[in-house]
Order: C-alpha cells, then structure tokens, then sequence
C-alpha cells in the first residue's frame, strides 16, 4: 500500500479509535484547569501524544479510558506549569440563571468545585457527568478502583458541608 | 436534588458555558496525525527544560514566600471543621444484583388466570444457569390476549410457577407486550408497542412501567446502563422518538433525548459500556453511542428505501451489521453488510437464500453473527458474512436473544428453548421447558 494510503488509513482509523472522546477530553480538561483555552491546548497535546503512543493501546475497547487518561496527565503538566494562576478560575464566578435558590445552590457547588484539587474535580467529572464506573475512573486517573472510589467520596464530601453553610444562612 | 444532581449540574452549566469549539474533534485528531514522530523527542526536551526552569522559580519563590494558594489551602478544611457538619454517609445507592447459580426459584405469585394455547414468545437469557420467559396465551373469552412470566435458575431443568404480566391485551395490537428484558436478576421489563411493564422483585410482581408513551420500540441494557426508546406523543400528535436513560436499573429514568425527526426507530441494540444503537425504517439509518450518551453518531444504513426491513446487530457499537430484505412486505433477508468502523467502510457479505421471516439477527464479537429465520435453521458466519453455516438440525425459529455473558436462547416454531453457550456456534434444547 502506498505511504499516503497508509497515513490517510492511520489517520482515519486514529479519528475512529480517539475522535469520540475528544469531546469528553475537552470537557475532563476544562473541569481540570478550569480555562477553556488551556483546556483546548491540553486536548490537542494529549491527542499528539495519543497518536505517537497508538500502538501501546492494546484493547481499542479501553480507547476512551486511556485518552482521557492521557488527557488528565497533560492537563496536570498544564497546571504544574502555570501554578501561579491557580487561583484563577473564570468559570466559577459565571453567573446562572433560573430561581434564586437554584442560583445560590449552583454559586456554591461552582465555588466549592473552585477550591477543589484539579484531580478531585477530574473524578466528580468522570463519575457524575460522563458517567464512568468507578474502576474506569481510577483507570483516567491512574489510581485503583479503591482510591477513586475514596477521592470520589472525599471530593463530594468537600463540596457537600459548603452546601449545608449556605442553608444554614 | 441531589449533591450528584447538583454536580451534574454544575458540569452542565459549564458546558454551556464553555461549549466545545465548532469543528473541534476533526481540527484535533487532523493535527495530531500530522504530527511528525520526530518532533516528539524536541518536545520532551522542551518539557525538561521548562520543568527544570519551573522547579528553579519555583525554589525562588518558595525563598520569597510566594506560594500563597498552599498557604491558602488549608483554610478550606479548616472552614469545614468549624462548621461541625458530621460527615455524610454515603447515599445509599442500589447495585445490581447478582444472578447466583443454583439458588432457588422466585416464589411463585398469584397464580396465573386460565388462558389457552399458552406458548414461549420470547426469552432473556442471563448465563448457563439463569433465564427468562415470557409466555403468552388467548383468554378463553376470546379477543384478549394473557401474558405470563417464568424463570428458571437452573439451566432450564425447572421453572417457576408462572406468573400473570400486568392485564391482559386485545389481540391484534402487534407486538404489544411481547419482549422481554431484565436488566439484572431484580429488574425486568415486558414491553412492546403500547404496553410496558416492570418488576424489581425478579418477576414476582409487575406493574406498569410508567413510560406514559403511545408506542415502546425497545428497552434494552443493564443495571448501571437501561435505555428505553418510546415515542412519547399521543396520537395524532407528530413529535420526534425519545430515548431515556437509566442508571438503576430502570427504577428512576433521569435522562431523555429526542431522536432525529427522520429516524422511524425499529430495534434497539445496547452495547457494553453504556452504548446503544438504535436502528431506523428504510434504509437503516442507524443512531450510535459508546459512551452512554455523551456522543451520538449518525451511521447511514445500506438497504434500499422499500426494504421491508432493515436488521442491525453489533457487539461493541463500532463493528456493524445490517441485514437488508426484500421490498415491502417481503421481510425475508436478501443481502448483508459489514461495517468494522461504524460505516466509514462498508463490506457486502454472500447474498442470503431466500429464507423465511421475521429474521433474528445478533453479534456476539466482532466479525461474526448468528442469524435465525421462521424457516432455516440458525446460521452463523464467522468472516463478515462472506458464508453462512447451518448449525441447527432444526429450522424455523421466532426469537433469537444473545446475552452479554455469551449465553444465547431461541425459541423454535414449536415453541421450544434452545440454548447455546458458545456465542450461537452450537445449540442444544433445554431439558425442560416453560409452561
């Protein structure tokens, strides 16, 4: 088969294998560093990444658990490099609309996620948005089914005594 | 609303927030295989570098007390502790339950009306020891058609006391409450056309599933993954298919999702991990998701517009089959095709002998499908339906039902239950049968 047959059959069976998890790539990465444009970059330098490391992809079923987990590396080396700018969160303080007690209830999970590790932010993700089983979780993130069950657990549990304040007041 | 309700919502809002940009996924994945493997080691050294200049300004601030958020840090747990708020337990979620070999039949419920001519019209099967019938019979009244539940545990040696499913239905109402599927040993369905009902008690007691639909196309999927696909309008009134989702086995159903108006839904598919595939009229338009939800794909189907009927059938959601028959009201299959990618490429398999109809078409792995008509015996094709082989001395089947384990049953013209644990390669009647 000629060379460029060969790159345009790689690049096609690449978009089959990792195309339908760019999507939620780009989701784990926005919830992670919390910045769409860093979000965007991490997606595309995970998928570099996945496109050299094709072939240590085994079982093309895992597809979804090992690019979100390179995903979640890159995004880590993301916020190891700009630090600095952790703080920075322009998403948190979105407003919302809808009846005032859903406003308040949503001000407080978005600030509660705010002061949450990227890593714990990555799990709540993972488990209640995508809605990856537990084990598939620790897969992403690189731990065991037990420690993300924990950090799951541990991450909800953070956001839930904000809550409780809140309705206290 | 649930602290995971208000998660997802906050996730939500993100989304909307930050949608993802138009043409993302093609700009992403076409830059990535552009990529020249000789930029990768340039990259890693720009990586080292960067970390060693990183970790020098970061020893520099530490000097300079800079690092504020690690200061910051433990205000946050320590604004928890103050409130004193106990630790909450954890919500008691349900899990599915497990079907254990050996264990004894369901206790039997009220004892089922009188109904005659009462036969197998389809089955569930679960593994080597657990399934599932469903049975249905005509009311000696006439006009009225009774349906009745039964479960053996053992491999089909013994079966439970049949039990009456919801009230009976008129005749003539197509397939109306004529499947089964149970999504773990607790939780099960029988559906069809305009009736629905469920059990979490293993079949010993159904109520209406409280779809509130006109027309129940499928309910397919397990426990952490059941997906019903209804049309949600009453009569007269034209609105697009739904397809609901849910995580508990059917117990609460906390997702819907209109179809694309153009898609007529006739089969529904899951696949592990959350998928569905969902397959129209016509042409077989199908409608694909590996991922639960999160991402639909459009396959277009590759039967004629008059096909009687289109067959689909897939074990991952990539690797797709379709089964096409003749035009209306032919509904015997007529041509086959494979697709590895989802439809990128498509392979037309050896041309079906006439056979008899309705067709059964399931996939148990990649490559290879089991095909069962009302008057061949089941064939199985192992190279992309490029040949078929004949694998059962009977022939004329009305069900063929694949489980995730493997495990697949049939039931034959005569109403009998065949069973294989192969994947469909070998079958064999079970000792004793339902009824």
């Amino acid at each position: 088969m000629p060379l460029t047959s060969r790159v345009a059959a790689a690049s096609s069976s690449f978009d089959q294998l990792v195309g339908p998890w760019i999507e939620p790539g780009y989701r784990l990465a926005v919830a992670m560093l919390a910045d769409p444009d860093e979000a965007q970059d991490a997606v595309q330098e995970a998928a570099i990444n996945a496109w050299r490391s094709l072939d240590r992809l085994r079982e093309p079923e895992q597809a979804r658990t090992w690019f979100l987990s390179i995903v979640a590396n890159r995004c880590r080396s993301i916020a190891r490099r700009h630090w600095w700018t952790r703080g920075r969160n322009p998403l948190v303080a979105s407003a919302t609309s809808g009846p005032e007690d859903q406003i308040v209830r949503a001000t407080d999970i978005a600030r509660g996620m705010g002061r949450l590790a990227p890593d714990d932010r990555a799990a709540l993700l993972l488990r209640f948005y995508l809605d990856l089983p537990v084990a598939h979780v620790g897969r992403a993130l690189g731990i065991s089914e037990a420690a993300a069950r924990s950090r799951i657990y541990r991450a909800a549990d953070r956001l839930r005594p904000a809550l409780t304040e809140d309705d206290v007041r | 609303m649930t602290l995971r309700d208000d998660i997802r919502s906050h996730f939500e809002q993100q989304a909307i927030q930050s949608p993802t940009p138009a043409g993302f996924r093609a700009a992403v994945t076409a830059r990535a295989a552009q990529a020249h493997p000789g930029q990768r080691r340039s990259v890693q050294w720009a990586g080292a570098i960067a970390a060693m200049l990183a970790v020098a300004i970061v020893v520099g601030l530490l000097a300079a007390g800079g690092l504020r958020h690690s200061r910051s840090a433990p205000a946050v747990s320590g604004s928890n502790a103050r409130l004193g708020t106990p630790s909450p337990n954890p919500s008691p979620t349900p899990t599915p339950v497990a079907c254990t070999p050996g264990t004894p039949s369901s206790t039997p419920g009220p004892p089922a009306a009188p109904a005659s001519g009462v036969s197998v019209v389809e089955v569930d099967p679960v593994d080597s020891s657990t399934g599932y019938a469903l049975m249905a019979g005509t009311l000696a009244s006439g006009g009225w058609r009774e349906f009745l539940f039964s479960a053996t545990r053992d491999g089909g040696a013994t079966w439970s006391t049949p039990v009456q499913v919801g009230t009976p239905l008129p005749q003539g109402m197509g397939d109306s409450g004529e499947h089964i599927h149970f999504a773990d040993c607790n939780d099960g369905f029988v559906y069809g056309n305009t009736a629905a009902y469920v059990t979490h008690d293993g079949g010993q007691t159904w109520q209406d599933a409280g779809f509130n639909a006109l027309e129940v196309i499928g309910v397919v999927g397990d426990y952490s993954w059941t997906w019903a696909v209804l049309y949600p309008c009453a009569k007269g009134i034209v609105c697009p298919y739904q397809v609901r989702r849910s995580n508990d086995g059917g117990r609460t159903w906390n997702e819907t999702l209109p179809l694309p108006g153009q898609l007529q839904p006739v089969q529904v598919v899951a696949t592990p991990y959350g998928g569905v595939l969902i397959s129209g009229n016509g042409t077989g338009d199908m409608y694909v998701t590996a991922d639960g939800g999160v991402i639909w794909t459009t396959v277009a189907g590759r039967c004629s517009p008059d096909s009687g009927m289109a067959y689909v059938a897939t074990a991952d959601g990539f690797a797709l089959w379709e089964m096409c028959s003749g035009a209306f009201p032919d509904f015997a299959p007529r041509s086959v095709y494979y697709t590895k990618n989802q439809g990128s490429i498509w392979a037309q398999g050896t041309a079906v002998a006439a056979a008899g109809s309705p067709a059964q078409l399931v996939s148990p792995t990649s490559g290879k499908a089991v095909l069962a008509t009302s008057s061949t015996p089941i064939e199985v094709s192992v190279d992309q339906g490029r040949s078929w082989t004949p694998v059962t001395q009977a022939a004329g089947f009305s069900a063929l039902v694949l489980a995730p384990s493997g495990y697949a049953w049939a039931v034959s013209a005569s109403g009998a239950i065949w069973a294989s644990a192969d994947g469909g390669s070998t079958w064999t009647e079970l000792p004793a049968q339902p009824g």
